[in-house]
């Protein structure tokens, strides 16, 4: 495999491949699909505060009922959900803003599937119409690769950003439970989970749409398999001892580390994820090097 | 050549835009059956209920917003100027100054869900303005 990396040329192929995604149809697709599926999620993790506010006009407190409903179900049912250990849903629930870190886990589940939106035409569409033919006249198949799966990082990096800041803005003027700096830190903390979460699956879109000549057989392979992936390791790993650690096959398997309490796991969790970017990085560049173009 | 993200915009604004003006001429047509019965339980609740002349004007804003999209979006697909870009920015605009009075006259009842309606014109105003500022040619 050729590996001729020139940072001039990555830094050339990266910005024009993000001003014409921007342009695609895709591009807006992703932009607004997952912008309002971004908020959904925000607002179903701080619709509890509708309710308890009306509970506080019946002449109940609203700090009190919202308490006594996170000590009451919150540990159960996030041990059901992410398999977390007791200390840990503890963690997540009393010791930061208990609102955010429900509107974490969903955003990390919904992470994947927002990575192969944004990704799953970096290369899939030029390979079926031969269209790279002309660039490899100007540059070489790394750069191509490598500039265009760190466009779309930016770019996926980048809407999720303006989905935190809103949901901060949000969570800071409403949510009166939290100190702001408490929120902001733990925001801050899960937009760099995010960030790291990302690097991986925007990888392995990058590998899956090097595969594939149509774009949208590349977007339907990411989803289903992510889907079929998700369902095989939650319910099918609750029932067979076997799949029981087939989660950790993938990065799924390690997300929440990004948020343990536990700064070693945080580390490890950081780390898994660079080698698994690094894996599927290299399967994909090993692929767009051999493939006909 | 139209660029594929005016397509992509279009279709939103046509789906968006017929949902929309769907929802709220059948919540026009009906304001003044339901209205009574509503103020009566704002009564009882002791929550403020609004003018059912403001709520007639809030209803024909809301028609003319999905009017405005759905145009601008036969608009975009002719990439034409006024019923394209003007549009466009005119629905943006009037969106978000609507949404900007509702949160005024009713700060409490601002949920998140109100952000979702926030995207869609800020979208379209960075979209319209930046990335498709020249492509409307006609």
């Amino acid at each position: 495999m050729s590996l001729h990396v020139r940072t001039e040329h990555l830094k050339l192929v990266s910005g024009t491949y993000m001003r014409t995604s921007l342009r695609s149809g895709a591009g807006v697709i992703f932009l607004v699909l997952s912008m309002i599926v971004g908020l959904v999620l925000a607002g179903i993790a701080t619709l509890p505060v509708e309710t308890l506010q009306l509970a506080a006009k019946n002449g109940q407190s609203a700090q009190m009922a919202f308490n006594e409903a996170v000590a009451k179900f919150g540990p159960g049912v996030i041990e059901y959900f992410t398999n977390a250990s007791p200390d840990t849903a503890k963690y997540w629930l009393a010791d930061q803003p208990a609102l955010m870190s429900l509107f974490l886990i969903m955003m990390l589940a919904f992470l994947p599937f927002l990575a192969s939106l944004a990704g799953f035409n970096q290369t899939s569409g030029d390979i079926g119409s031969k269209g790279l033919r002309y660039l490899l006249l100007r540059t070489e198949r790394a750069n191509i690769f490598l500039g265009r799966m760190v466009a779309t990082y930016v770019f996926t990096l980048a809407v999720v950003t303006v989905i935190f800041a809103v949901v901060a803005v949000y969570t800071v003027a409403k949510v009166p439970y939290y100190g702001t700096g408490e929120v902001l830190w733990w925001l801050l903390r899960g937009w760099f989970a995010s960030a790291m979460f990302l690097l991986p699956w925007v990888a392995l879109t990058a590998w899956v749409s090097a595969m594939m000549e149509f774009p949208f057989l590349s977007l339907l392979i990411s989803e289903l398999g992510l889907v079929l992936w998700i369902v095989i390791t939650y319910v099918m790993g609750k029932n067979v001892d076997e799949l029981h650690n087939a989660a950790y096959a993938t990065p799924w398997g390690y997300k929440l580390w990004l948020l343990d309490p536990n700064p070693g796991m945080v580390l490890a969790g950081v780390a898994v994820m660079v080698a698994f970017t690094g894996v599927f990085t290299w399967l994909g560049l090993r692929h767009f090097d051999k493939r006909d173009l | 050549m139209r660029p594929g993200g005016l397509t992509a915009l279009s279709i939103f604004n046509f789906v968006f835009g017929g949902i929309a003006g769907l929802l709220n001429l059948i919540s026009l047509a009906t304001l003044s059956a339901f209205y009574d019965k509503f103020a009566e339980q704002a009564q009882r609740q002791g929550t403020p209920m609004p003018s059912i002349g403001l709520l007639y004007a809030l209803a024909i804003i809301a028609i003319v917003r999905a009017a405005l999209l759905v145009t601008s979006g036969i608009g975009y697909l002719g990439t034409r100027k006024l019923i394209g870009r003007w549009f466009g920015n005119a629905y943006a605009v009037l969106a978000l100054g609507s949404i900007f009075f509702e949160i005024s006259q009713a700060p409490q009842q601002i949920s998140p869900f109100n952000l979702v309606e926030f995207v869609y014109p800020l979208i379209t105003l960075f979209l319209l303005n930046t990335v498709f500022r020249k492509d409307f040619t006609r």
